[in-house]
């Protein structure tokens, strides 16, 4: 019986994968790599017509949503170790996007992953924000509220969130700037804004996870927090 | 073709017909497994920072970059994709 196209495809790909480990390192080789991306661009690209993407943004809009994608990186090691697991978590008012002020001790009696990026529109933290708005169910059902903090202007703060469509508070740490990112010890001072840092507050108040990434652009790993999340609420 | 003959299938692929090569503090990473998680679909992880086996496969896929997330879907190669893409490759290989 004759393959169908999509069978004859997956024959084929399948056997373009087995090849790798087949042939050595050489140019001939770089360029059957490269002729394969190529490919998988063009497919990428007609596919795009049948793929539901959202048609009523503008183009202006899209393209600064997507600013993010091509923006500089940012690179270094960690400055600061944070604040150890054990301690009260220093109580601090600041205000969100609509310049609500939002108080942490205020938020006692639910878990708080508070969430220390270093800026708003940046790679990393894009799609590290977007990863948390993703998962909010799950927050919710380990009793737990995200809130992120960054040295950014609650202006800034609220674009970005409409843009990335990120639901839960971002608090500007803004004036005096910084201050709360030096209280929880992650302000990183060759910088002038934070590390990446996550911090589980529990309901009384005390923190009981603190993880400050190595490297600025690595997001802490997610199936790691929902563990440390899942132990506070059964101790 | 004789199967027997051919050239092996890519080493720990064989077990899950869904593959994510990445790395464990890539945002992107973490949401295409945890996407997986949330539609049910069994797979595997490829720490590529680890696994040099699997980080020369993705640079096979990609042309010589080490991207990720590469996910794996039957015999579909998505590179860095969007969520609706992973979408699109698991109900045409009926994986939802």
């Amino acid at each position: 019986m004759a393959m169908t196209p999509e069978d004859r495809m997956a024959e084929l790909s399948q056997r373009f994968s087995s090849l790798e480990p087949e042939l050595e390192a050489s140019p001939e080789k770089e360029a059957l790599s490269i002729l394969h991306a190529m490919i998988q661009e063009v497919r990428r690209d007609l596919l795009k017509g049948s793929a539901s993407t959202p048609q009523d943004s503008s183009q202006a809009f899209e393209k600064v949503a997507n600013l993010y994608k091509s923006a500089p990186g940012m690179e270094g090691p960690a400055e600061n170790a944070g604040l150890p697991v054990g301690t009260q978590a220093p109580d601090f008012t600041l205000p969100n996007a609509n310049a609500e002020e939002i108080t942490l001790s205020d938020l006692r009696g639910k878990n708080v992953v508070l969430v220390f990026y270093p800026l708003d529109w940046s790679p990393a933290c894009s799609d590290q924000l977007s990863l948390y708005q993703s998962e909010l169910p799950e927050f919710d059902k380990n009793d737990a509220v995200v809130v992120g903090i960054s040295v950014d202007s609650l202006y800034s703060h609220g674009a970005w969130a409409a843009v990335r469509d990120i639901t839960f508070p971002l608090l500007a740490d803004f004036h005096p700037h910084g201050e709360v990112s030096r209280l929880y010890k992650v302000m990183r001072p060759s910088n002038g804004f934070s590390e990446r840092a996550l911090y589980i507050i529990d309901r009384q108040g005390i923190i009981r996870y603190s993880h400050v990434s190595p490297l600025i652009h690595h997001i802490p790993d997610i199936y790691e927090l929902f563990e440390q999340l899942e132990s506070i609420n059964k101790s | 073709m004789n199967k027997d003959s051919g050239p092996k299938p890519p080493a720990g692929d064989a077990e899950h017909t869904v593959v994510v090569y990445g790395t464990r503090w890539c945002a992107a990473t973490q949401y295409v497994r945890r996407y997986l998680d949330r539609k049910d679909v069994s797979h595997s992880f490829r720490d590529i920072d680890r696994d040099q086996e699997a980080a020369d496969q993705v640079r096979w896929w990609t042309g010589g970059y080490l991207s990720h997330p590469t996910v794996k879907i039957s015999s579909d190669i998505l590179v860095e994709p969007l969520s609706n893409e992973i979408q699109a490759a698991l109900e045409k290989n009926n994986l939802v």
